[in-house]
């Protein structure tokens, strides 16, 4: 008898969604079959964000997939295990709860290169992934502020000046910028990944010798890493 | 891409309410002399006629704007006002005296036009701020400098006539 089994998900960014067929599989790599299909998408751009589908099995594995209205089938998405939560989905709800102004879609894409190079795997989506309380804050702050930062680059500055007025305007704002910084920084310090790294050449050998410098020579300097 | 939203968005936030009057009649009234002066004795003689204003216009709803609007108004002799240049200054009032303020206006404003030129100089047309009646004694349309659109807004000396509305 299937059991009911929630899915959530990122909805589409195009305008001429049609369908979501949601698909079951034993394992995440095995083969799926077609478990449930809807053509009550919602209106773009308020798609729907999740389904509740008919599961054989409330522990398999779950993808979706869209098709717009020229029947067009877009790609699946990384299948999830049922009853479980990813890393992902973690982060992108404590994002999301802090800042809900955010793009959704920016906020998974970071969390899944945040996830993925913070804790040095290949897999974000791994549903064996565990991360201590530090590590979520920092990995919420880290996530939020490059999401931030991206959707900050898209925005605009109006600037002008007309007679006696003069004004600017914008998204891309000091205070906005700043405010990216410290939360980056605070990110860095709870994650232990703030480091300094200075790599200068080797010290000129003159004559079997070394040399003793009385002051620092820039024009050995190769790379400055913060 | 035009500014006039951005600036208005400004003046929406930040500006003083100004209530703004000019009465642009040109119904002549009764009263007018051979040489376009009005005249009082006539009115004295015609009691139950309208009285026109000191310029020898009758009142017209048609033609008067009397609208509260947002604008800038700072006293000229605040820090801020005297950055401006000397030049700036002696254009815009000629002697600066007390109390004379400088106005930054929109160009419209729910959906009714300013217009400061031909501004009236015998107190028909006044501008009210913070309950004191000012009249206009130089105006400057500054354009847009975006697109070039000529009615970006009004900048405009300020000279104070009474410490009553009206």
């Amino acid at each position: 008898m299937p059991t009911a089994v929630r899915l959530d998900f990122v909805p589409p960014t195009q305008p001429d969604i049609a369908e979501l067929h949601a698909e079951e599989g034993p394992t995440k790599d095995g083969s799926f079959v077609e478990i449930y299909q809807t053509t009550s998408v919602g209106v773009y751009p308020n798609y729907l964000s999740y389904v509740t589908v008919p599961a054989q099995n409330p522990n398999d594995w779950f993808r979706i997939y869209w098709v717009n209205n020229q029947g067009a089938i877009g790609p699946y998405s990384e299948p999830v295990q049922g009853g479980t939560t990813t890393l992902v989905q973690t982060i992108v709800d404590r994002v999301m709860l802090r800042n809900p102004a955010l793009n959704e879609i920016i906020v998974t894409q970071t969390a899944e290169w945040v996830i993925a190079s913070t804790l040095n795997v290949a897999d974000p989506y791994d549903p064996t992934l565990e991360a201590s309380y530090a590590q979520l804050e920092g990995m919420t702050l880290l996530t939020m502020g490059w999401s931030m930062f991206s959707t900050m680059s898209l925005g605009t500055t109006e600037s002008y000046t007309a007679g006696l007025v003069s004004q600017s305007s914008g998204s891309k704002t000091t205070s906005g910028i700043d405010e990216i910084k410290t939360i980056l920084e605070t990110a860095a310090k709870i994650l232990g990944i703030s480091y300094s790294v200075i790599f200068q050449m080797r010290d000129n050998c003159i004559a079997g010798g070394t040399v003793i410098p009385s002051g620092i020579d820039q024009s050995r300097l190769l790379v400055e890493i913060r | 891409m035009s500014t006039v939203p951005q600036f208005q968005a400004l003046l929406s936030a930040k500006a003083s309410d100004v209530r703004y009057r000019k009465d642009s009649s040109l119904i002549p009234c009764p009263c007018r002399t051979p040489e376009g002066f009005r005249d009082p004795e006539w009115h004295i003689a015609n009691p139950t006629e309208p009285i026109c204003n000191e310029a020898g216009f009758l009142a017209d709803p048609n033609a008067t704007v009397d609208i509260t609007v947002k604008a800038f108004m700072q006293p000229i002799q605040s820090t801020r006002a005297t950055r401006l240049s000397t030049e700036q200054l002696i254009q815009m009032f000629g002697d600066i005296q007390a109390d004379d303020h400088l106005g930054i206006f929109p160009v419209e404003w729910a959906g009714k036009t300013l217009d400061f030129y031909e501004w009236g100089s015998s107190a028909e047309d006044f501008v009210v701020y913070h309950g004191r009646r000012f009249t206009v004694v130089n105006a400057n349309l500054i354009p847009d400098p975006d697109d070039g659109n000529p009615y970006h807004h009004w900048e405009v000396g300020a000279r104070l006539i009474s410490d009553a509305p009206l």
